[in-house]
């Protein structure tokens, strides 16, 4: 049977190099693309990726399984994101606000170009959709959605109460639904 | 809410499935590697060959101490060639030898020494490993001793002195030993002694009172409460006293140090960066 994440990190902790392996190539994917979602260009998510890796590995005595390790990895995400934001000038009291500008959608250059005209512009307008969304919600979907958390876990990862996360997800899936014309 | 066969599900899942590339991933997992990774063969090897030589030493002394002949109070011709000079004096162990040999037999407080003896190789075994280099150049340490049994390896005893004292000696050094080793066996202390963990806390525990647009701190015991607050009280001072370079330098340390923890937005407010 194979490990669970939690045994992997716990072992992580205790010194074993290749149980954070396959966490890392189980989580890697997933954590990327939140980042890269959650910032304007490619460059700030990879220094941003490397840096919530970072943490976590400094992190890792510390580390006890009373939650998921997904819980744990995109709490640690969350915090990271926080500070970016913060520091250009977003309050936490912003994250909630209507749409923010962004500067390009994130489904672009690496679309796959056999993909029918009618799918490739769906997947273009959501991706659009998807970076228009005010922070907390467009966060709130990438951890459902890429982290695979559920509300309790969204909740937890971002120190919101249980009913906060449930309104953001809803309202950024119903405008993501919107977007591609599935009401 | 969302069920698998959802059509935005679908069309998520069809979106570009950015990868981090590769560079990254290397870079990574060698910081993974880095920090978990295993020391050099040296630093491998010397603690069980300081351990073994430790042992060693204790049992030539335990040797020589059993051949000692302590309580008489006649001094030998070969110990007045000797300078008397303070404890950390160095002898040829061969010199002493002959002066041990020379001496008469022991007339009383045979068990004192013994068990001075006995705590002594307790605490010597316990004491932490003497650099590989004095290990090896060194010969069996003199009896007597000022502190801790590490101090062996550095100091050789005063012959006179120990033809005169032994049994006061060992005794004296017996509980001289047995604090050190004490604090010998706590210095190696484990590095990941985790404070109560922050982050452990906070999945435990939801702000049930928050508001929708608001982060607060999640709820902690007091003890885990105290230290990042306190290193966050620091950096405002240090902020409000204009010293900027220092405290960005101290809050990445903090975010290095306390990843999950949040920091409130009035706290925020002091310690930002400027």
């Amino acid at each position: 049977m194979p490990a669970s994440d939690e045994q992997l990190m716990l072992a992580y902790a205790g010194g074993d190099a290749g149980s954070f392996d396959t966490l890392y190539a189980k989580h890697k994917g997933p954590l990327f693309r939140f980042v890269l979602r959650s910032v304007k260009s490619r460059a700030e998510a990879e220094e941003l990726f490397q840096e919530i890796w970072m943490r976590a590995i400094e992190a890792r005595t510390r580390y006890t399984p009373q939650a998921k390790f997904s819980t744990w990895l995109y709490t640690i995400a969350h915090h990271r994101l926080v500070d970016h934001w913060r520091a250009r000038g977003l309050t936490l009291v912003s994250l909630d606000d209507e749409e923010r500008p962004v500067s390009e959608p994130q489904a672009g250059p690496d679309a796959e170009p056999h993909r029918n005209l009618e799918a490739r512009q769906t997947a273009e307008r959501l991706a659009a959709a998807l970076a228009a969304l005010p922070l907390a919600q467009r966060e709130a979907f990438l951890l459902h959605h890429e982290g695979g958390l559920d509300i309790g876990e969204i909740a937890a990862a971002t120190a919101s109460g249980e009913e906060a996360a449930k309104s953001r997800l809803r309202y950024a899936t119903n405008k993501l639904r919107e977007a591609i014309g599935d009401d | 809410m969302i069920e698998p066969g959802d059509n935005l599900v679908k069309h998520y899942r069809d979106l570009a499935r950015e990868e981090p590339p590769a560079a990254l991933d290397s870079a990574i997992l060698a910081a993974s590697r880095r920090a978990v990774g295993r020391p050099s063969l040296s630093r491998r090897w010397a603690m069980p060959v300081s351990i073994a030589a430790v042992l060693v030493l204790a049992f030539g002394v335990t040797l020589q101490m059993q051949r000692e002949e302590p309580g008489v109070a006649t001094s030998t011709p070969q110990y007045k060639s000797v300078a008397p000079a303070p404890p950390a004096a160095k002898e040829p162990a061969l010199t002493l030898d002959r002066a041990i040999s020379s001496a008469p037999p022991p007339v009383e407080s045979a068990p004192a020494p013994n068990k001075a003896l006995a705590s002594r190789k307790r605490a010597t075994s316990e004491a932490p490993p003497a650099p590989l280099g004095k290990i090896e150049s060194e010969a069996p340490p003199e009896a007597k001793r000022s502190d801790a049994p590490a101090e062996a390896f550095e100091k050789r005893a005063e012959p006179k002195a120990f033809a005169d004292s032994v049994a006061p000696a060992t005794a004296a050094r017996a509980p001289a030993a047995a604090p050190a080793a004490p604090a010998a066996a706590a210095a190696p202390a484990p590095q990941s002694s985790a404070n109560p963990s922050d982050e452990s806390r906070t999945f435990g525990t939801r702000d049930k009172r928050e508001s929708a647009n608001a982060l607060q701190a999640p709820a902690r015991a007091p003890a885990a409460l105290a230290e990042p607050e306190r290193e966050l009280e620091r950096i405002a001072r240090i902020r409000s006293e204009g010293r900027h370079d220092e405290a960005d330098k101290a809050l990445a340390e903090f975010r290095r140090k306390y990843p999950e923890y949040r920091i409130p937005e009035a706290m925020w407010e002091r310690v930002k960066p400027r």
